[in-house]
């Protein structure tokens, strides 16, 4: 920490939010909001001021068991080492009312005036660190955590036990001040429950081993102290960590495999643990003088506000999601942006710094190489048939058009650009288009596909990353199902446009299917959103037509999804026979309708585009290719 | 059956539904116990007394981490067991009971004097009713109530604990 | 290494490699009469099999035809791009080729080995084949552009984590901010008395 402070390199921004973030790989521009401390460098860390203080508040750094003034610094060894006023609590906002630490301060540090700084900040690489939440035991009523002053969670235990802590060091009951002859702790709390009141499902990983190193030290602090563990499993996974576990066995810490269903106090103000016997199962209340409640963590409040800022993706449980969880760890899908400690996953420390390590190295290979190459396949478009209606930076998962209405078009900027194609199937005049992956290569395919028998096949449009790989799945575990599927793969499901699966319905498909990653899986963080709602309309049009809406199914498949994909084509497969000559003949005479209605359109419109402003094409540059 | 038996195999043996089972006291029932043998598909657990052990107060449900409704594994418990005729001689008379007069507790004359006291008219579940309910339980699947095993129920009587 | 733009509007010149992946495919897939359809196809001026595309002697041999027989659009009728799309692109560019003129064509995972029965996977590799040839002909090479890189880093929160990554980084040379909401940073990690091994103070 100190090491931070000091190091030449590193500009410390502390009291400091991140308004907006903009820009792309190698090249962001960051505004950063700095809280006005209202004390100034000049601060000598003398302390005067805090003698005359007259405002007490509970500490947050003492988890609220120690009070501090409202002009304080958070903890000796804070960085930066400079004093600070709580602006919510201070009085002295107006001098006539206190203004007190101005008067005794020989530095003349304290500036009641200063103002909130904005400071804009140009970086090639961001490392996002910004860790999680403890839990809040509160709900987790059966505990008493509200109702029992002696009932503490984990962390405010760690600073009852330090020595620069609010009790200088000593272990005492907050009820009575006494020192406790007898101490349980209660892991899993906020972990490992299916009960979202309760807490998270996954397991917050650190608990375990914070409980144990923490009994060691107890046995310090206390001699001939009883503590008792409750617990469901103990995860000792680290190195010397079963070790550690087996010395505080061995010390005499007792480990109970059972968890109590609640802690209430009796009259002589000890705490009761109600639990079954392990063994027998035989139901009993054992008294200790404090319960210590290892709470696990939870995604940080602010985690939305991050994820916007750098269009960062989330697993289920909050966390956020890494660009691939075995050979990508620390990246994340937006380029240039990696995660450190908490953010990805809970984990221990020394997880934390190795991970920290890896994403300080992955951002300096970025920087020492001085360029990055970005993308190849990426969207384009053609500014002589754009009308700058911005539905495709609309459902833009990247940020990556811009919209100019005076100019009358929007542009793409390459390097934030992923090339998941989305935007494409949006533009209603054809002016979109995505390299490597066109509208006519896919036609080319279809007409391939379809060239013989065609009611007899089931025509699958697959995301590269989940729907296909699901069928390579399928392939590598050798599942078999019916051969009458042709797969046509693109890099997401969002690049499926309508008319594809139209002109698939002209060439009388028997049955088409699009298919793509699971929702809040998708790999371009959610650009299958629009998949699912251009599947839905279409159907919903040829529900409207009088067609048979069987024909075309949406179904997603994840890359570990075998089973899944196998199933669903022989589903599919077994609908084939049933499928009416008429029907597809209808389906394909409408489908052309709509066809020659898109072509007309786009041709009209690109009339009377060419006609009035022949200027207008020499400025193609970034156009389609 | 198998539906909660695949839902209580996610059972992580933490116990707490036995520190909170308020039957547990009295009749030494065991609730992870009993979710142990139902996750390993024990066929013999219908058969025992612990069905009927459970006051299905819930307790255990309420607090289970692994979202087991113990409580309701309880209520499966049961009705496989009356599938198999094995009905204790209590609950096969409660049955009865309700099926004869539409109430699970019968209008003793104490009752009708309280009401005539409270100014409340007399008491009693029409003959409709009763048919009613009589169909319906039959429509659900209520076993013969007068098939009766060969062995006697154990329903787990108050300080039998184990 | 760029298609040159006089070739626009000229017919491209498409090679077809049906690979057997030793049994893999040849096994179920009737590798010899897909190869032979294939070279009926428009566009395609080459059609043969491999026994393994991706070893050493089978890219020699594409890339010995390439550069003989001047193709200029690859489809190879293979395993799935997800495992070899890199390694055959790599290829292309060996010849001389944009890398962008490939296609594959999963006649593997999505073929021989989830249809046993060898005519229906043979008469599927065929359309997987000519799919593939219809796509190539209209592939455009493609260039991926570069963009520069700021010697900064920023760092957005100043835990354990955070910390770290910035020290690694200002040790390295780069600018570091280090970004942290609270008046210190330290984080969790501040509040934590003793941690194990060392059991040292944790600031």
């Amino acid at each position: 920490m100190m090491d931070a402070g000091r190091h030449p390199k590193i500009k410390v921004l502390a009291g400091s939010e991140l308004k907006s973030v903009s820009g792309y790989i190698g090249n962001f521009t960051a505004v950063v909001r700095q809280k006005a401390r209202m004390v100034s460098s000049a601060c000598t860390s003398c302390g005067d001021c805090v003698e005359v203080c007259p405002v007490s508040v509970p500490d947050e750094f003492e988890e609220g068991l120690g009070t501090r003034r409202a002009i304080y610094k958070p903890f000796p060894q804070a960085i930066p080492s400079l004093f600070l006023i709580d602006p919510d609590s201070c009085l002295g906002s107006n001098p006539v009312a206190c203004g007190k630490c101005k008067e005794v301060c020989g530095a003349k540090a304290i500036d009641y005036a200063m103002r909130d700084e904005e400071i804009v900040l140009s970086v090639g690489t961001v490392v996002v660190a910004t860790g999680a939440e403890p839990w809040d035991p509160t709900p987790n009523v059966e505990y008493g955590y509200s109702r029992h002053l002696d009932v503490l969670t984990s962390i405010e235990f760690e600073r009852m036990l330090s020595a620069g802590g609010p009790t200088g060091g000593h272990i005492q009951r907050p009820s009575d001040g006494k020192e406790p002859r007898s101490i349980a702790y209660i892991q899993c709390v906020g972990s490992r429950t299916q009960d979202p009141c309760r807490g998270m499902t996954y397991c917050s990983s650190f608990c375990c081993m914070e409980t144990v190193k923490t009994t060691l030290q107890v046995q310090e602090h206390i001699r001939g102290v009883k503590q008792t563990v409750y617990y469901m499993d103990i995860r000792a996974f680290g190195k010397g960590f079963e070790g550690l576990y087996t010395r505080s066995r061995a010390d005499g810490v007792r480990y109970v495999h059972s968890i109590p269903s609640s802690v209430t106090r009796d009259a002589a103000g000890r705490l009761l643990c109600r639990i079954a016997d392990p063994d027998t199962g035989e139901l009993r209340e054992e008294a200790h003088d404090m319960v210590i409640l290892a709470v696990g963590v939870k995604p940080r409040t602010d985690s939305d506000a991050i994820q916007k800022l750098f269009t960062l993706s989330r697993t289920e449980d909050g966390f956020f999601l890494e660009s691939h969880p075995k050979l990508k760890p620390v990246d994340t899908p937006t380029g240039g942006v990696f995660l450190a400690g908490f953010v990805e996953s809970p984990k221990d420390i020394k997880d934390c710094v190795t991970q920290a390590s890896a994403a300080a190295s992955r951002a300096s290979i970025l920087m020492r190489k001085g360029e990055v190459t970005v993308e190849a396949i990426t969207s384009s478009i053609d500014p002589g048939l754009c009308t700058a209606c911005g539905q495709c930076a609309k459902v833009c998962p990247f940020h990556a058009i811009t919209v100019d209405k005076e100019k009358g078009t929007a542009t793409v900027v390459e390097a934030l650009c992923q090339g998941c194609g989305t935007c494409g199937p949006e533009c209603r005049f054809d002016a979109v288009s995505l390299r490597h992956f066109t509208d006519e290569q896919f036609f080319n395919q279809i007409d391939a596909a379809l060239e013989e028998e065609p009611e007899k096949k089931v025509l699958a449009f697959c995301c590269n990353w989940c729907s296909y790989a699901g069928a390579d799945f399928a392939g590598v575990s050798r599942m078999q199902y019916p051969g009458s599927v042709r797969i046509i793969r693109s890099m997401c499901s969002g690049r499926i446009d309508e008319r594809f699966v139209l002109y698939a319905m002209e060439k009388r498909a028997g049955i088409v299917l699009v298919s793509g990653c699971h929702i809040g899986d998708c790999h371009y963080i959610d650009a299958n959103k629009s998949t699912l709602t251009r599947v839905e309309k279409l159907q919903e049009r040829m529900r409207a037509a009088g067609l048979d809406v069987g024909r075309l199914h949406r179904r997603w498949v994840s890359a570990a999804e075998g089973r899944r994909w196998a199933d669903t084509i022989q589903e599919l497969a077994d609908r084939l026979p049933s499928v009416d000559p008429a029907e597809v003949s209808k389906a394909a005479d409408w489908a052309r309708d709509q066809r020659v209605k898109y072509e007309k359109r786009v041709e009209k419109h690109r009339e009377k585009r060419r006609a009035p402003k022949p200027a207008m094409a020499g400025s193609g540059a970034g156009g389609a290719a | 059956m198998s539906g909660l038996a695949a839902k209580a195999s996610n059972c992580m043996q933490c116990n707490v539904c036995g520190a909170a089972c308020t039957a547990g006291p009295v009749n030494g029932l065991r609730p992870r116990e009993v979710v142990q043998r139902a996750a390993a598909g024990d066929p013999g657990l219908a058969d025992g007394p612990e069905p009927w052990k459970c006051v299905t107060c819930y307790a255990c449900a309420s607090q289970c981490r692994a979202g087991i409704d113990v409580a309701e594994l309880f209520y499966e418990l049961r009705n496989e067991a009356a599938r198999r005729g094995r009905i204790p001689d209590a609950y096969r008379a409660v049955a009865k009971q309700v099926l004869a007069s539409g109430c699970a507790f019968p209008v003793t004359r104490n009752t009708a004097r309280m009401r005539q006291e409270l100014g409340l008219p007399p008491f009693a579940v029409s003959p409709r009713g009763v048919e009613e309910l009589n169909s319906l339980c039959r429509a659900a699947g209520l076993p013969d109530l007068d098939r009766h095993p060969e062995a006697p129920v154990d329903a787990g009587a108050p300080g039998k604990e184990a | 290494m760029n298609a040159p733009q006089e070739e626009k509007g000229r017919e491209p010149r498409v090679g077809v490699y049906v690979c057997q992946c030793g049994h893999n495919i040849g096994r179920v897939v009737d590798c010899e009469a897909v190869a032979k359809y294939a070279s009926g196809l428009g566009g395609v001026v080459h059609a043969s099999t491999n026994r393994y595309s991706c070893s050493e002697p089978g890219q020699n041999g594409m890339v010995k035809d390439i550069v003989e027989k001047k193709l200029d659009r690859v489809v190879i009728a293979a395993c799935s791009p997800r495992l070899h799309e890199p390694t055959f692109r790599k290829m292309l560019e060996t010849a001389g080729l944009n890398p962008y003129l490939l296609e594959m064509s999963n006649i593997r995972e999505h073929c021989s080995w989830v249809h046993e029965d060898g005519k229906t996977a043979t008469a599927k590799a065929k359309d997987l084949v000519h799919m593939a040839v219809e796509r190539a002909r209209l592939l455009e090479p493609q260039e991926a552009a570069t963009v520069p890189v700021t010697q900064a880093a920023m760092v957005v929160g100043g835990g354990i984590a955070g910390i770290q990554a910035a020290l690694d980084l200002a040790d390295q040379g780069y600018q570091v901010y280090l970004v942290e909401k609270e008046p210190s940073i330290g984080g969790m990690m501040a509040k934590i008395d003793k941690t194990f091994p060392t059991m040292d103070c944790s600031i």
